[in-house]
């Protein structure tokens, strides 16, 4: 029973390290080490240490009768008695009880008592009498026969609740038919068939036995803990909680005696916010506690150990700090907490940006894992596999000079990759994760000659067939390419990506058989490609259409003019309209012939097209056009054809239109600030129809603030329109204007600073006098009483141990990068001055003149 | 949610023992006759169905099995199987334990 956290009082450093000693202890249950170590303290405070010395004495007690010391056990009860309130000693002569016989005279009493007349007899106390004729658990022994058939009735309960204990079901059905209905031990007989109904699973039967007990009765106290148990099993919500008596039953029925304080205890202080003295608790009161298994302790424990991610972040420190001092000071109190503290501090650095720790702490993990259960190579390399897709994780981007690009720990990331394949060489996870690694590292010999490794060592794996035929076609190694496109495509015929991937790996080998003149090939090629085209006139990838066409430009640039002509003409017929067809023939064009001007056959043809019915949904197909190839391989420089593209919507403004069409329009081009004078009056009409449709008002919104990014201001806005999207379930809105939200609440970093270097000063001109005053007062180094700080400070680092370090990157205030203290880490380890790279002249805040659109797709990056 | 409770299957189990819990907890919970039961069988089968799985749930797993000690425990007692009858000691202590009034 610990103390009242109110009445905790300091205490003397000896008298706090004995009281630990107790309670420690207790917890392992050394019940004589326990008592002698609370003695003394006992008499320095009565109030806090009594609690103590009763629990090692009630355990002392507890253990010599178990192993039969049943006279030790009295005489321990002798001395509890001289310092233990009345009511506990009461409850403990009942608890300890069993294993020593009742008084002869308490049970003559009680058969005596249930023999005499029914008339006259008060029902309590015969209650009262069966109680105690049923806890004596002892044979009676009688003569005249009333008294007899009660024991004999008795005996029969007492048997029927070692056969249930034994699960002899019908063995305590037979003993329990004994028992009439009559009996001064039917509720006994109640209580039975309802313990036996629940373990069967029949709730209902359960229920009604345990009904008609009565409430003043050990039947039916005992009863109280099984409704408990039926009541939450078949609840929905949170249960009630109950009174600590009924909790601690739940406890007993399930295994655990001494739960239910413990856990109202946790209970008290968890939601009081003490969440490492919860834990405390948990230990105190729990000897194996935590566990692994699979009662509840063990869900206590998983609890324990996971419910530091729900916390806030200061939360977690303080708990995570705590149960480590604790762990340092006294050790593990077993395996499985090892293990979880591992695991614990393991998963807390995933957050943090420091890639040694991460290693170190997870390395450290798998270590504790290894020596616990034996060498797991697979689980490893699961880990290893993780830790490297961690340290290839992107840096938030710090003060303008780290890159937005940089990685993590790219080294150790590849480190970790590889071995995880070592580990497990079927972890084909791991490989994957490598090959696209070396893929954004530029790696391009390590990917291909693991790329080689993987299609040999996982020769059905769709992704691995994909990948390679990915970096064969890079490598223009179109043949490999398509046998392993046919490859993937033979594991997964329903997968769509895969035709189009063998559309363009054929249409690329085709391109170079026709520009190598062989022509038979390059038809040939083509031709294979029909089973896989589709009708779909938008479908700008594999439509037949467009398939015509760009065949058709291929012998107009190296064939038959005659072919071209022929397939030009398919292709015109196919195509969904005009301008559509002209505007795709010119830009596949210049792509082809790489012309770097906008310039094509086409071109004026276009130019009449786009004159003709302009309308809002030909708009759409026009501009996914330019979008498509603008993801070329070689992509054209597109600013004329957008241009024209621009005076066609000014038209298409004057003809009817849709808000899916408006939807779409701004989908492609709604943050290109070229694009905002011609988009912006489609806003209003389409706003008209529905002033709420989020979409529209974040895009009215951006209009709106024409030259500038979204501030704080427009927070409040924002937010109203991010609350109804998701009323509306419009996830892509919702997720575009999060992703502003979240960057309004990133700190503003003020711009750089530039460089004071000598060469900025020096240009060999003589100053105006009135300049020299002006640069005289800037300085043209750092003060040396600057430099020394930094070597102090530096040297100070230097000097902290791992965990402090630790401790410093998570107390960084808000808006301090971890990026930037560990750059004074590397250097304080390394013993360097710090580098000091130039920086970027600052960038000028003002908006451009005249206006303009919204924020370039550069600087808002919102799709 | 821990799976290898909503199964009813030890932290030892392998994956065919695993598997063959699953199809008996979703014959006793079809998707008709008790929904929410059916799903999260479904869900805790999917954590651990494979070696995999079940090695990335014993690394990775951050679920929490309740939002406080006692909510923790009122959900064990609603997915763990019912308990076993107590020994006879134990019963004899716990039925000692009710006569304290």
């Amino acid at each position: 029973m610990p103390p009242e956290p109110g009445s905790c009082r300091a205490l003397p450093p000896a008298v706090a390290a004995a009281e630990e000693r107790v309670r420690d202890h207790l917890a392992h249950g050394h019940w004589r080490a326990a008592r002698d170590e609370a003695k003394p303290l006992v008499k320095q405070d009565r109030g806090r240490f009594l609690p103590l010395l009763l629990k090692a004495n009630i355990g002392l007690a507890n253990e010599m009768l178990r192993k039969g010391q049943v006279a030790e056990a009295r005489q321990v009860m002798a001395y509890l008695a001289t310092m233990a309130p009345a009511d506990e000693l009461r409850a403990l002569e009942l608890e300890l009880g069993g294993s020593a016989p009742a008084p002869v005279g308490d049970l003559a009493e009680a058969l005596a008592g249930l023999a005499g007349p029914e008339t006259g007899r008060n029902e309590t106390s015969a209650v009262r009498w069966a109680d105690r004729l049923i806890l004596a658990f002892q044979p009676l022994s009688a003569e005249d026969p009333e008294r007899r058939r009660i024991a004999d009735e008795a005996r029969a309960i007492q048997e029927a609740l070692l056969a249930l204990s034994l699960e002899q079901w019908d063995r305590a059905a037979e003993l329990l038919r004994a028992v009439p209905h009559r009996s001064a031990f039917r509720h006994w007989s109640m209580l039975l068939k309802g313990v036996m109904a629940f373990h069967a699973a029949d709730d209902e039967r359960a229920l009604r036995c345990f009904a008609g007990l009565p409430s003043d009765s050990v039947p039916g106290r005992a009863s109280q803990g099984y409704r408990w148990l039926i009541d939450t099993r078949r609840g929905r919500g949170r249960p009630v909680v109950p009174a600590e008596p009924v909790l601690e039953q739940a406890c007993r029925l399930t295994g655990h005696p001494g739960g239910g304080r413990a856990l109202l205890e946790a209970e008290r202080l968890w939601k009081a916010g003490h969440h490492p003295e919860a834990y405390h608790a948990l230990c105190r009161a729990i000897p194996s506690f935590p566990t692994a298994g699979s009662d509840w302790v063990g869900a206590l424990s998983e609890f324990s150990f996971r419910a530091p991610f729900t916390l806030a972040e200061d939360e977690r420190e303080q708990y995570l700090s705590a149960l480590e001092d604790q762990w340092a000071r006294r050790g593990y109190r077993n395996g499985v907490e090892e293990l979880e503290a591992a695991r614990l501090i393991a998963l807390d650095e995933q957050d943090g940006f420091d890639p040694t720790d991460l290693r170190a702490v997870w390395e450290e993990y798998l270590e504790v894992h290894r020596r616990q259960h034996g060498r797991n190579p697979r689980l490893d390399s699961i880990a290893y596999g993780w830790l490297g897709e961690q340290l290839a994780r992107v840096q938030p981007p710090a003060f303008g000079f780290i890159p937005q690009e940089h990685l993590l720990d790219p080294e150790g990331a590849v480190e970790c990759l590889r071995k995880s394949i070592e580990l497990d060489p079927g972890n084909l996870g791991a490989h994957l994760k490598l090959s696209e690694l070396y893929g954004r590292l530029h790696r391009k010999r390590d990917r291909n000659r693991l790329l080689d490794f993987m299609t040999a060592r996982f020769p059905e794996e769709k992704a691995v067939l994909l990948d390679a035929g990915r970096q064969c076609l890079e490598r223009k190694s179109h043949t490999k390419a398509i046998e392993y496109f046919e490859r993937a495509r033979q594991q997964d015929r329903l997968d769509p990506a895969i035709p189009t991937l063998i559309v363009t790996a054929r249409r690329s080998l085709a391109r170079h058989y026709y520009e190598k003149r062989r022509l038979a090939k390059g038809r040939e090629t083509l031709e294979a490609l029909e089973e896989l085209l589709t009708d779909r006139p938008d479908d700008l990838h594999c439509s037949r259409w467009t398939h015509r066409l760009r065949q058709g430009l291929f012998e107009l640039a190296y064939g038959d003019a005659a072919r071209s002509t022929a397939l030009l003409e398919a292709a015109r017929q196919g195509s969904p309209f005009p301008a559509a067809f002209c505007l795709f023939a010119h830009l596949a064009y210049r792509v082809y012939t790489d012309e770097a001007e906008c310039y094509s056959p086409f071109r004026r043809e276009l130019e009449g097209a786009l004159r003709e019915s302009p309308r809002a949904a030909h708009a759409v197909l026009l501009l996914e056009t330019i979008r498509y190839w603008r993801m070329a391989a070689n992509p054209p420089g597109v600013a004329g054809e957008e241009a024209l593209l621009r005076r066609y919507l000014k038209a298409a403004l004057r003809q009817p239109f849709t808000r899916t069409e408006v939807s779409q329009l701004l989908d492609l081009k709604g943050a290109d600030p070229t694009f905002s004078s011609v988009l912006r009056p489609f806003l209003k009409p389409t706003l008209g129809q529905d002033p709420k449709d989020p979409l529209f008002r974040f895009f009215n919104l951006l209009f709106r603030t024409s030259g500038r990014e979204p501030t704080s201001r427009d927070r409040s806005e924002l937010t109203s329109i991010l609350h109804e999207a998701e009323r509306r379930h419009d996830g892509r809105t919702a997720q575009i204007v999060r992703r502003l939200l979240q960057r309004l609440d990133q700190p503003v970093f003020p711009p750089p600073i530039p460089s004071f270097g000598d060469e900025d000063w020096d240009f060999g001109v003589p100053n105006d006098p009135g300049e020299d005053d002006e640069f005289e007062s800037l300085p043209r180094e750092p003060p040396a009483d600057f430099e020394n700080d930094i070597a102090r400070f530096l040297q100070d680092l230097g000097g902290l141990s791992e965990a402090e370090l630790r401790q410093l990157r998570r107390s960084l205030p808000k808006g301090i990068p971890p990026a930037l203290i560990d750059v004074f880490i590397e250097a304080a380890k390394r013993g360097r001055r710090l580098p000091i790279q130039p920086l970027p002249p600052p960038q000028s805040r003002r908006p451009p003149r005249g206006g303009g659109g919204p924020p370039s797709p550069d600087q808002l990056d919102l799709f | 949610m821990n799976p290898y409770l909503v199964l009813g299957v030890s932290r030892q189990a392998d994956g065919s023992a695993i598997r063959q819990a699953y199809l008996d907890a979703i014959k006793r919970a079809t998707p008709e006759s008790d929904p929410e039961r059916f799903k999260l069988v479904t869900a805790a089968y999917a954590k651990i169905k494979d070696e995999a799985s079940r090695y990335r749930y014993l690394l990775f797993d951050r679920e929490c099995p309740g939002d406080s000690p006692l909510d923790a425990f009122f959900r064990h007692v609603r997915l763990a199987p019912r308990p076993a009858p107590l020994p006879h000691e134990a019963m004899k202590a716990f039925l000692r334990s009710c006569s304290k009034t």
